[in-house]
């Protein structure tokens, strides 16, 4: 069922209330957060200037009957009202548009490729992100889209041909033994995760009501992020994202390495309400640099969750 | 396993794109030609990328833009959707209807001033991909899942 056709106001499941129910305290205006997740997930659209300019986007589609708002502090990105249907159109077959959450447009956005440089999406499928950078970089550059499994990388590989990123190069390697004998100037590591922030109540529940899954997730997030920051240049830059709240998997998975002084934390600008990282959890303490992070949350973008790193490894 | 594509061939692709659509060999500056078996990427041509092919193995480079066996060459759809736009023969231009019809009905039956072979779909100016063209009738070639996406319910202007 398409998320637009979602029913506004789904009951949520007692196990759903009881997995964010943690958050309770972080979460500004948690009843307000509730209730944004109770509503239809939005749909977003990237123009995807590689192929076309926004603005013939924008009329092109408004002439075919779209209906689109443009989105305040993304020029390329439009909440689209209509169709229902958008993996279904000439626009879409041409290449001129990727349908994508709003908040995962952030993570290129933050990471911030020019022209000219290489850069690694170690967990690229299925490929919204790595595209992002590709089109940013007018593919006057070259993006590694890295992802382990055969069937994303084929729908990586559809996205590819249809926006026409002729500087996407796609390897097939475990990311936490990716070889190292290439660095990069910058990295982008969004990495599997519980998925929190993809949750609308009415869908299934999070991965994250069993809490091993968050362990699990949180060692796996470690080591990849050990091996992306192997493969970053000194003076390289380094996003780290993921679309959860829980701070298992993602300040505490960066907390290590910014106490022992092998990355510091850049702030990060961007026009979207958004609250910082945590500096603390329960018992746990984190660096105050983890402030520097971002935690989107629904009632603040209508969109995915998300939490957003901006990292440097010093020269 | 992917390689540059070696002098010789690099001049064969051009050729081809030259003489089937008339693209002139100008289009592809800046890009690079690489092989994997009978399948040609091409790739913006950037510093760092022989290295990262030396160094890396990959799966695939940048958009296939042609798929060679021994006699036939045959164009792709996503190569030509990057740099069809600069042909200038065997191009065929679909309206609303000839395109309902060629979704619909799977192929568009008359003279449409086209070489026999692989040649290129336009919607209104707007490269759409391969199609081939034989004994007086367009088939798509634009591969099959695209195509049914596209098809819908065989009006175009549902969207």
């Amino acid at each position: 069922m398409p998320s637009s056709e979602l029913p506004t106001h789904p009951t949520p499941s007692t196990e759903s209330v009881r997995t964010f129910e943690r958050y309770r305290e972080i979460i500004p205006d948690y009843e307000g957060f509730l209730e944004a997740s109770r509503q239809p997930l939005p749909a977003h659209i990237r123009v995807n200037t590689l192929k076309i300019g926004v603005e013939e986007a924008r009329e092109l589609m408004a002439e075919r009957g779209y209906e689109l708002e443009p989105v305040k502090g993304i020029e390329e990105a439009f909440r689209l009202h209509q169709p229902k249907r958008p993996g279904s159109t000439l626009e879409f077959f041409l290449g001129y548009y990727h349908i994508q959450g709003l908040t995962s447009m952030f993570p290129a956005k933050i990471l911030d490729a020019q022209p000219g440089e290489i850069v690694l999406d170690l967990c690229a499928a299925p490929g919204g992100k790595a595209t992002h950078l590709a089109q940013m970089m007018k593919n006057r550059g070259l993006v590694v889209a890295n992802d382990t499994t055969i069937d994303r990388i084929a729908i990586l590989r559809s996205h590819i041909d249809r926006l026409g990123t002729t500087s996407l190069l796609v390897s097939r390697y475990d990311g936490r033994i990716f070889p190292t004998r290439i660095l990069f100037d910058r990295v982008l590591l969004d990495p599997p995760c519980s998925g929190e922030g993809t949750y609308r109540f009415g869908r299934t529940s999070p991965l994250s009501t069993d809490p091993g899954v968050v362990r699990r997730l949180a060692g796996l997030q470690q080591r990849l992020l050990r091996r992306a920051l192997d493969l970053l240049r000194p003076g390289g830059t380094l996003v780290y994202s993921t679309c959860t709240y829980a701070p298992e998997e993602n300040e505490e998975v960066i907390h290590p390495f910014v106490t022992n002084g092998e990355v510091e934390v850049l702030s990060i600008d961007i026009p979207f309400p958004h609250s910082p990282g945590l500096t603390s959890w329960g018992e746990k303490i984190f660096h105050t640099d983890l402030a520097k992070a971002l935690r989107i949350y629904p009632n603040q973008v209508d969109s995915w969750g998300f939490f957003i790193a901006k990292l440097r490894k010093p020269r | 396993m992917l390689s540059f594509a070696s002098r010789d061939e690099h001049g064969q692709i051009l050729t081809y794109f030259s003489t089937r659509f008339g693209i002139p060999g100008g289009s592809f500056d800046g890009f690079c030609f690489i092989k994997s078996g009978n399948t040609v990427w091409g790739v913006s041509g950037v510093p760092g990328l022989a290295e990262i092919l030396s160094g890396l193995k990959l799966e695939t480079a940048g958009i296939p833009l042609l798929r060679m066996k021994k006699t036939l060459w045959k164009p792709t759809t996503a190569g030509l959707q990057s740099f069809g736009h600069h042909a200038t023969r065997n191009t065929v231009e679909l309206n609303d209807e000839t395109l309902g019809v060629l979704l619909r009905e799977g192929f568009l039956v008359g003279d449409l001033c086209l070489e026999p072979g692989f040649v290129i779909m336009k919607w209104t100016g707007r490269v759409l991909g391969c199609g081939l063209y034989s004994k007086g009738s367009l088939r798509s070639q634009v591969p099959a899942e695209s195509w049914r996406q596209i098809r819908g319910k065989g009006d175009i202007q549902e969207i």
